[in-house]
């Protein structure tokens, strides 16, 4: 058995991705908002980039957004008088899910990066071990808002509005309200008690990712939800060997997100942060696109 | 025995996995054509290049 820290001083060691996923975090964010002088004019980014959804949770209304949020434009099909499905968005989701599963919360959701950030703020930190039953919401909020009120209520005009976008989605305010607001006075002079109740929600969700570890992709995400589905057959893995494990726990007390990896690698609220793999000192956690594995050598 | 195990963790209700994402990508990418073939990602385009006044909180 080889000790994980003597190689890591070991000068050939391979650079992992995940040994920088802040860094990674904070390059997706950027690159999936890279309109930044929008922020200035307080308008959006109008090309034809928007056609195309980008993988992680940020609302198209961000005058940085490079692409379109995948929820929103899901809804925006379904709720239109054109369509009562939409498979351009669904297949785009798919393709994410199937690829990578909640790699995606994991390293390329900027609201996953900005809970995180929250996190990091010193402070007493709570375990959501025993709140485990409302990881259900997320999945109820998914299948009855996202999906079921946009594609079955029916409204004179023919066209629903996104009910997730308008009443639950905190990245909408953080990214679009707030910003456009601030730098467009049109808007600022618009805002009403909708933007009051989902800055509240904004508040409520900044509170509590200060003490608990991503609140909002545990109990609330419908793109997380859509995502985890996907974890069992994604073509990245993690793998587990028994036979290197030494019991040592250390793997289920760095995960967050309260999964205990030695007994299963798909759980569904796996965001594949790969801290656990980080901290194994006998390796016996791996990562693998497909049949190339991603191991330390021995 | 771990080769066997590893075999054994591939499998879903009896069918190898990497079949079944590999069908899967194929199904995503019928999706996406066929989405795209029917107009739906012009209904993105619309709906994404202009202000989403329900997601900034104007309604």
């Amino acid at each position: 058995m080889v000790n994980k820290e003597s190689k890591r001083n070991n000068k050939n060691e391979p650079i992992r991705p995940r040994q920088f996923r802040s860094w990674i975090q904070g390059l997706a964010t950027f690159v999936t908002n890279i309109h930044f002088p929008n922020f200035f004019k307080g308008t959006i980014y109008e090309g034809a980039a928007k056609a195309v959804c980008v993988p992680g949770l940020n609302c198209y209304s961000c005058p940085g957004a490079t692409g379109a949020c995948p929820i929103g434009s899901f809804q925006a099909v379904v709720g239109s008088s054109k369509f009562n499905f939409a498979y351009y968005v669904t297949g785009l989701m798919i393709l994410f899910g199937v690829l990578t599963g909640r790699l995606i919360c994991g390293f390329l959701c900027p609201f996953g990066w900005f809970q995180d950030l929250l996190n990091k703020i010193p402070s007493k930190k709570f375990s959501t071990e025993k709140l485990k039953a409302l990881r259900i919401t997320k999945y109820i909020i998914l299948f009855g808002v996202v999906w079921f009120l946009t594609a079955v209520v029916v409204t004179d005009t023919g066209i629903v509005p996104p009910y997730f976008c308008k009443y639950v989605c905190p990245q909408g305010i953080l990214e679009g309200g707030i910003p456009l607001s601030i730098a467009n006075p049109y808007i600022r002079q618009a805002l009403g008690a909708l933007f009051t109740w989902k800055f509240a929600g904004l508040m409520l969700i900044i509170i509590l990712s200060i003490y608990f570890y991503r609140p909002f992709c545990k109990w609330i995400c419908p793109l997380g939800a859509f995502y985890a589905l996907f974890n069992k057959v994604s073509f990245y893995k993690i793998h587990f060997n028994k036979d290197s494990c030494i019991a040592c726990g250390k793997c289920k007390t760095a995960c967050k997100m309260d999964v205990d990896i030695r007994k299963t690698q798909d759980a569904l609220e796996c965001i594949r942060c790969n801290d656990c793999v980080n901290v194994c000192p006998t390796d016996a956690l791996s990562t693998s696109f497909e049949n190339i594995k991603i191991k330390r050598k021995e | 025995m771990v080769r066997n195990m590893k075999k054994e963790k591939r499998k879903i209700y009896g069918i190898n996995r990497n079949f079944i994402s590999f069908f899967i990508l194929v199904i995503a990418i019928g999706f996406i054509v066929y989405g795209a073939m029917r107009g739906e990602a012009s209904t993105v385009l619309v709906k994404a290049v202009k202000v989403c006044l329900e997601c900034v909180g104007i309604g």
